[in-house]
């Protein structure tokens, strides 16, 4: 079994774009979008809906009214500020515990709050694992271990031999969960300078993980001499850059049909993506 | 600025008076290109503060030219643990809901990178062996350029981006303060969001663009503030988010067409108002929006 990561570091270079083209190309895959703040790859890949799980998160606090002797031992110990006239802003509340752990009389309770859900769709390519986290929810990184084990979970049962993990933007916790452990990431990047800043940066995140990365550069027309500049500094870290992506209108097409690039044969963009699979299959053997 | 955070409700950052944010559910739909353009449009005839939000993945600084600034450190109070009082109770241990502490061998670990800095342990160690120390967790970068920037950077493997969030709005020093939030609907977004006036939700006419937008969307009625659409690339994709803006009575403030040379000019750090008069047109419009605060939230 193995698992290859998808990320970015900017948002908006093409990820999701390009994990459609690969699930579409591969063959016993389970994918797994921990996008969960924004998960986007069942629009592509003709997901019919699964059954839906509750995710919870860590537990909350609640104040039981009946056995607060109104001390404030709780709100004084809360660096969250979520406890107000006796009572937790749910919202706000990090579940570190603190609260119920001060509490003299025990009137702090721990209560599950949904925090989002989570699913496995079946897809025109194989099984999707994905999830939804509610907005301004903490704990993304455990949902996205939630998806992450799910996935593996079905591989398990022989659904697949390969995880395919489309990966959150940015650099912080859900994308550290969403990286650890697999064999190896592929950076989609693009030519711009806060492209390049950012591929920096998760470049920094994988090394300090120990991760086997490989780049591609996605609208590499956008701007030819950064093109040179991103291949130059994936050189200077000895990360191969497996595929390059020209500008292409067929991916708005693609997704506006709910549909995979590579699924338009004339697509530059999915030829590009086809040429790139071939390369990374013969890694993840 | 170690210590308690912020009460987050119904307070101002710094001294601003109007706080505009710029956020959106999907990534690179041209936030980090709005806000910019827009604190120049509006530091023609105002005292602007830029705020890059967005402490994962920082940008803005790539569009302005000739910035200095000062650099300081986002702390956060880290447990460290005397081994001279410490009687291996494991108490510790068993209270940390992040499981950031361990007892090996009879002495307590303290695994930083997972620390949400509640103080549980220390309030809560029976031998008072847990004492309190500056963990730095980031950097607030604060100058000047065209008009007042500051930036907040999460270190690498930190978490607690929330914080450093937090530290970079309260840098603001000046009235009217642009803030580029992070990309999605998460902890992170909320917190950028968070106390301001007014909030343009940028989109693109795409079905990720849709999907995002109506996450970010209830995001932003969740606290109750005000907003409207910038649909950004507007002449590809198709109108489904114009329609679900007319049904949920979200106001669509611009509508900005694809300009491959604002595309290119962008990658190269140059700004859309700089390209043609329309474009500098198109941003005093949308700045003439965003400080009336027009815009419906139903």
């Amino acid at each position: 079994m193995k698992q290859l990561a998808v990320i970015s570091g900017k948002g908006g270079t093409g990820k999701t774009t390009v994990v459609g083209g690969l699930c579409a190309l591969a063959s016993d895959a389970v994918f797994v979008d921990a996008d969960v703040d924004a998960a986007n790859l069942g629009l592509i890949l003709g997901t019919h809906p699964g059954q839906r799980h509750p995710f919870y998160g860590l537990k909350k606090a609640s104040i039981d009214r009946k056995r607060c002797v109104e001390c404030l031992s709780c709100a004084d110990a809360c660096r969250q500020n979520a406890i107000f006239d006796f009572e937790v802003d749910t919202k706000i509340c990090a579940g570190c515990r603190v609260c119920y752990h001060v509490c003299p009389e025990k009137a702090v309770d721990l209560i599950d709050v949904i925090q989002g859900h989570w699913e496995v769709s079946d897809t025109r390519y194989g099984y999707l694992v994905h999830a939804r986290l509610c907005p301004g929810a903490s704990n993304s990184g455990q949902l996205v271990s939630k998806v992450r084990s799910q996935g593996q979970q079905l591989v398990d049962s022989n659904a697949g031999s390969l995880i395919i993990i489309d990966g959150p933007a940015g650099s912080g916790c859900p994308v550290i969960s969403a990286i650890t452990g697999v064999d190896l990431v592929l950076i989609v990047t693009e030519p711009s300078l806060s492209g390049i800043r950012d591929l920096k940066k998760v470049v920094s995140l994988c090394e300090h993980f120990r991760l086997q990365m490989v780049a591609c550069i996605n609208k590499y027309d956008l701007n030819r001499d950064l093109m040179v500049d991103i291949e130059e500094a994936c050189k200077n870290r000895g990360i191969d850059v497996v595929g390059r992506i020209p500008l292409d209108r067929s991916v708005m097409e693609a997704m506006t049909a709910g549909r995979v690039v590579v699924s338009y044969p004339d697509s530059d963009a999915g030829c590009a993506i086809n040429e790139m699979w071939r390369g990374l299959e013969h890694r993840l053997r | 600025m170690i210590g308690r955070f912020e009460r987050p409700i119904h307070v101002k950052w710094g001294v601003s008076l109007l706080l505009i944010a710029v956020a959106s559910g999907k990534g690179g739909t041209g936030k980090t290109t709005i806000a910019v353009n827009l604190a120049m449009v509006l530091s023609e005839t105002n005292s602007v503060c830029l705020v890059d939000a967005d402490a994962e993945q920082p940008n803005a600084h790539l569009l302005l030219k000739d910035l200095e600034y000062e650099a300081s450190d986002v702390v956060v109070p880290m447990p460290v643990i005397d081994n001279d009082l410490c009687s291996g109770c494991g108490e510790c241990v068993q209270v940390c809901a992040h499981n950031a502490l361990a007892l090996v061998g009879g002495k307590v670990m303290v695994f930083s990178d997972l620390c949400h800095s509640c103080g549980g342990c220390v309030l809560l160690c029976p031998e008072g062996a847990i004492v309190e120390r500056e963990r730095t967790i980031g950097t607030v970068r604060r100058g000047v350029a065209e008009f007042e920037f500051i930036q907040g950077e999460l270190n690498v493997t930190q978490m607690l981006v929330q914080s450093v969030i937090r530290a970079a709005k309260q840098a603001i020093g000046q009235q009217l303060a642009i803030i580029d939030c992070p990309p999605g609907s998460s902890c992170a977004m909320v917190e950028a969001i968070r106390g301001v006036d007014y909030c343009l939700l940028v989109t693109e006419p795409t079905p990720f663009g849709l999907h995002d937008l109506q996450l970010a969307h209830e995001a932003v009625r969740s606290y109750q503030i005000p907003s409207g659409v910038v649909v950004n690339r507007c002449d590809i994709g198709d109108d489904a988010v114009l329609k679900y803006c007319q049904a949920s009575g979200l106001s669509v403030v611009a509508e900005l067409p694809y300009d491959l040379n604002v595309a290119r000019a962008g990658s190269r750090g140059k700004l859309a108002i700089e390209v043609s008069k329309e474009w500098n047109d198109r941003f005093s419009d949308l700045a003439r929006i965003a400080v009336a605060g027009k815009g419906g939230l139903k």
